[in-house]
Parts: C-alpha cells; sequence; structure tokens
C-alpha cells in the first residue's frame, strides 16, 4: 500500500516538472510571434526606436490602413497577388502530397529493379545546395516554356526529395506481414496503399504537408526567376518589394510589418489544422 | 511462367507509382544538376541570351582548392559551426519530443506553440528578427528585454540573455524533427507499453527498452534532416559567398558551381559518418 502511494506520488512529480519545463521553453519559443504582432500595431515613432521596443506602448491600426492603402495603388490589384498565391498553393501542396505518397510506397513497399540505386540519387539530391542549380533550373523552365505560365510555379516544385524520403521511413515500418496477407486476399496494389499503408502513416502526410505548404507559400524565387509578367506573381513576392522599396524611406516600413503579419496567419492556420488531424489519428490508431 | 508474369506486373505497378515524381525529379532536380556539374568544368560565359562554354578541364577546382584562400576559409566556417549545433539541436529534439509525447493538459497547445518558430524561420519574417542574418536575435536587445534581465542582475543577466539567444536560434531549427520524433513515437503500438507495464517496467524502464530502440530510425532521420537543413540554411555564409561568385564577370556560373560540388562533397561527408555512428548502434543493439 505505501509503496503503490509512493508510485504515485514519483508520477505526479514527473508530470508537474514535465509541465514546468515544457511551458517555460513555450514561453521562450512564443517570443519572437508576440514581437511580430506588437510590431505590426507599432506607430512609426516606435518601430525606429533604438533600443527597439518589445511590447507596443500605443497601439494604433494605421500601418494596416497605410499597407492596404498601398495595395491600392499597384498596378496589379492585390486581389490578383492573393489569387495567384492561393491557387498556386493550394495545387502544388496537393500535387505533392499525391505523388510524394505513391512514390513513397513504392520505395518503400513494391520490388521494382533499380528502386535502391533511384533512392539513393534521391537521397543525395537532398544534400544539393538550391542556389547551385539556380541557373540551370532557370534555362530548363525557359526551355520547357514555363516563363510566365502558373505550371512555371507548380512543376518545379513538385518533386520534393524530403517528402518522399520522410514518407518513404514511415511506410517502411508498417509491417510486410500487414500488405501481404491484403495482397494474398486479391487486394490490388492500389487498395494495399490506399486502405492499409496510408492510414498507418498520416501523422508523417501531415508533415509533408505542413513543410511543402511552408516551401510554396512563402517561395518567392519562382515568381522572381520565372514570372516577367507582375500579375504572374504571387503574394509574397509582392510584400518583398513593399520591403525593398523602401531601404531608402521610411514611408512603407509600417506597411510591411503590418504585412509580414498578415503574411504568417496562415503559416499559422494550416499548422493548427494538421496538428489537430494528427493528434486525430494517434486517437483512432490507439483503438484499434 | 505465372511467376515471372508476376514479377513482370510489379515492375510495371512500380514504375507507375514512381513515374510521376520521377519525372519531375529528372526535369527538374536530375538534369539542372548534370548541367551545372558540367558546367563546373568549364568558364560559362553570358553573352546575350545565350550561355558560351569554353571547356577548361579541373581548372575551377584546382583554382577552389589551392590558390583561393577564402574558399577553404568559409569551409572550414560554416563546418565549425555546424557540427556544433547539429548533436545539441538532435538532441533537444529528442527530449522535447518525449517531454511532448507525455499525456498532460493543453499538450495540443503547447505542441502547436512549439512549431510557431518553424513558421517563423521559413518566411522572410526571419530576416527582420535577426541581426543582419547572422544568427542572433535582435529584439533581446530590446529595453523590455534588457530591463527584465537587468534586474536579476549584471553577469547572470548578461548570461541569460546568451542562453535564451542560442535557445531561439536551436528552437527554430529543432521543430521539424520534433514532428519527425513524435511521429515516430505514435507508431510504436501501444499495446507493448501495456505489456509492458503489466510485467512491471516502470516509466524509465520502457522510455530505454521501448521508445528509444524503435525510436533510432527516426532519430537517424531527424538528424540526416538537420545536417542537410543546417547547411543549406539560407544565412549560410558559403551560400551567399557562391552566389557572390555567380555574379561576378570575371569567375562567372563555372567557378560558382565547381565550389558548389565542393560543398555538396562536403555534406556528403557528413552524412557518411552519421551513418555510420547510426550503424554501429544498430549492430549493437542486434547482439
Amino acid at each position: 500500500m505505501k509503496k503503490i502511494s509512493k508510485k504515485l506520488k514519483s508520477i505526479r512529480f514527473f508530470d508537474i516538472t514535465n509541465l514546468a519545463i515544457v511551458t517555460i521553453i513555450a514561453l521562450v519559443s512564443v517570443m519572437p510571434v508576440i514581437f511580430i504582432i506588437n510590431n505590426a500595431f507599432k506607430p512609426l515613432s516606435e518601430l525606429f526606436k533604438y533600443p527597439p521596443t518589445f511590447f507596443v506602448r500605443n497601439p494604433t491600426w494605421q500601418n494596416f490602413e497605410e499597407f492596404f492603402y498601398a495595395t491600392g495603388e499597384t498596378t496589379v490589384p492585390f486581389s490578383r497577388y492573393l489569387f495567384n498565391s492561393i491557387f498556386v498553393t493550394v495545387v502544388t501542396v496537393f500535387l505533392v502530397v499525391a505523388i510524394s505518397c505513391t512514390a513513397a510506397y513504392a520505395f518503400a513497399k513494391i520490388d521494382f529493379p533499380g528502386r535502391d540505386r533511384i533512392f539513393n540519387i534521391i537521397v543525395l539530391s537532398l544534400m544539393f545546395t538550391p542556389s547551385a542549380v539556380m541557373i540551370t533550373k532557370y534555362l530548363i523552365v525557359d526551355k520547357v516554356g514555363l516563363i510566365n505560365n502558373y505550371l512555371g510555379h507548380i512543376l518545379p516544385q513538385l518533386a520534393l526529395p524530403v517528402g518522399v524520403f520522410l514518407l518513404k521511413q514511415f511506410m517502411e515500418q508498417v509491417p510486410d506481414s500487414l500488405s501481404e496477407a491484403a495482397r494474398l486476399d486479391g487486394a490490388s496494389e492500389f487498395t494495399v496503399f490506399w486502405k492499409i499503408v496510408m492510414p498507418a502513416v498520416l501523422p508523417a502526410v501531415g508533415t509533408v504537408m505542413i513543410i511543402s505548404f511552408q516551401n510554396v507559400w512563402n517561395d518567392v524565387t519562382t515568381s522572381q526567376y520565372y514570372m516577367l509578367d507582375d500579375s504572374m506573381k504571387t503574394l509574397p513576392y509582392y510584400i518583398q518589394t513593399l520591403t525593398s522599396s523602401t531601404g531608402t524611406t521610411v514611408a512603407r516600413q509600417g506597411a510591411s510589418a503590418a504585412a509580414g503579419l498578415l503574411l504568417f496567419l496562415p503559416n499559422f492556420i494550416i499548422f493548427a489544422v494538421m496538428q489537430k488531424s494528427m493528434l486525430k489519428t494517434m486517437v483512432t490508431s490507439g483503438i484499434k | 511462367m505465372k511467376k515471372l508474369k508476376i514479377e513482370s506486373k510489379q515492375k510495371i505497378i512500380g514504375f507507375a507509382f514512381v513515374g510521376p515524381w520521377l519525372l519531375g525529379f529528372a526535369v527538374f532536380s536530375a538534369y539542372p544538376l548534370l548541367y551545372s556539374l558540367y558546367m563546373s568544368f568549364n568558364k560559362v560565359k553570358v553573352s546575350g541570351s545565350a550561355l558560351k562554354m569554353e571547356w577548361m578541364g579541373w581548372e575551377n577546382y584546382n583554382k577552389a582548392l589551392l590558390r583561393d584562400a577564402e574558399v577553404m576559409n568559409n569551409l572550414i566556417k560554416v563546418l565549425q559551426n555546424t557540427v556544433i549545433i547539429i548533436p545539441i539541436i538532435v538532441v533537444f529534439a529528442i527530449i522535447m519530443a518525449l517531454l511532448l509525447n507525455e499525456e498532460f493538459k493543453g499538450r495540443s497547445f503547447i505542441r502547436a506553440v512549439f512549431f510557431l518558430p518553424v513558421l517563423l524561420t521559413s518566411g522572410n519574417l526571419i530576416e527582420s528578427l535577426t541581426a543582419q542574418g547572422q544568427g542572433t536575435v535582435s529584439f533581446l536587445k530590446s529595453d523590455t528585454i534588457n530591463s527584465l534581465l537587468a534586474n536579476i542582475g549584471g553577469s547572470l543577466g548578461e548570461t541569460l540573455t546568451m542562453v535564451i539567444d542560442s535557445f531561439l536560434i536551436i528552437l527554430w531549427y529543432s521543430g521539424v524533427q520534433m514532428l519527425i520524433l513524435i511521429a515516430g513515437m505514435q507508431s510504436v503500438n501501444p499495446s507493448v507499453y501495456e505489456a509492458a507495464t503489466i510485467d512491471g517496467a516502470g516509466k524509465w524502464e520502457s522510455l530505454w527498452l521501448i521508445t528509444l530502440p524503435n525510436l533510432v530510425p527516426f532519430i537517424l532521420l531527424a538528424t540526416i534532416y538537420t545536417v542537410v537543413d543546417q547547411f543549406t540554411a539560407p544565412f549560410n555564409k558559403i551560400m551567399d559567398f557562391i552566389m557572390g561568385h555567380m555574379n561576378n564577370v570575371k569567375t562567372g556560373y563555372g567557378y560558382a558551381s565547381a565550389i558548389s560540388f565542393l560543398y555538396f562533397l562536403l555534406i556528403l561527408g557528413m552524412i557518411g559518418i552519421v551513418f555510420l555512428m547510426f550503424r554501429r548502434s544498430v549492430t549493437e543493439k542486434k547482439r
């Protein structure tokens, strides 16, 4: 009896210290976000103060007003940038996840010739610095005729090596006996993929979705290099021009602080949603 | 005969599954890579819209390795910085993943909070947060934080600023690894833990005997991700260096490609070391 109560106590102690550590670290990690939110509401006089203030003293909506005013001034309507960004991101993320999952499945579960060699090449390419292929990539995009085309935003981003790599590693942990049994029962390869392997790796799919969303939503390079027509460029590019054109003037600094917060919000929402679905998969697999 | 049919069917299905991905990879990754490998043996001149190549053999590599001291200096600097931070990030990610995998109230909220900094690093926001992109956090110099730390006292306050500063950097770059590890922990069948508890194993024992051994492949994965992530981080000095040479008319794209291939070999070496370390731990486990 005494032993049991002792054990209970130790567990509670463990939980409390655990919670304390996690909370402290979470507080520190949330600091930059608080800083960004505060920045967006700072009047110009506070934005340029040195040393900078952490919290805003006199919060105003001025920056947002300025931002929306600036968006009204562009030759290309702001809604166009927004549409481009949303369209490109939705299509790309969907396709990245779809082709990464099927490819990873083939690498993990189907025995086809040259499989390991091809996978090794993927792992190698993972390590290659993106700036090194910038110019040659441009040459290809030009040659294929994707300049000023939505496909120029989408196609070059599809073969995300990290996605296949992560998913393959997770799919390998799904026991082969399950898929073998299903095959013996006459299930097609696609059924095995869709009904057995995919449900088991949903948390990893969520991770890949988050990573590819980050890549695409924040990307400026495709707009910068492959899109010559301004009406084909995306939101982050527009916001970057907002910031860089303020290099000499003070005028738009406030607008870009507000824009920074607005651009960050979708990242946050996507993560919050994906996080929830990841937890759900954990619960369902626990019931099984 | 029937078996052969099945095998060729497997082939077709296999390629059908990989096909779309492989096509994108071949066109937009493999081909540009080989093309720039070819360029690294050339002097590349831009004349109008066309590129002119002049075969140079190993000249670009010779120059980078033997005559251009800046290349070596930069490579060594990057190596020093990353080698220290990689194990710290991985160990930190493991510990945090273990803590976050525990049951406690508000767990999902806190997990989301942990991932927030990762969302920041990928955007251009990080530039406004870090001073000149050198990896120090500018807002720590702000008055609120400073006065807060000044109250704690001189040297202790200073050390605290330093700790928080490097801590934020580690946090920023360990989010994805935490996700990988948490997902890895979830792939362990909960009934294994139940069985262990029934057999009288405590929390500590199941951590060492069940969680960690099952986690080894995912730790390897997280380590590789960290190595790649750190070596190809946009504020890495070598990146600016390569870009500088790319836009430099004198040295040009050929030389820049040669340097990036040397850098690539360095990263490859690092990954090789990681694999060797993990191979040992895996074979030890088997014994």
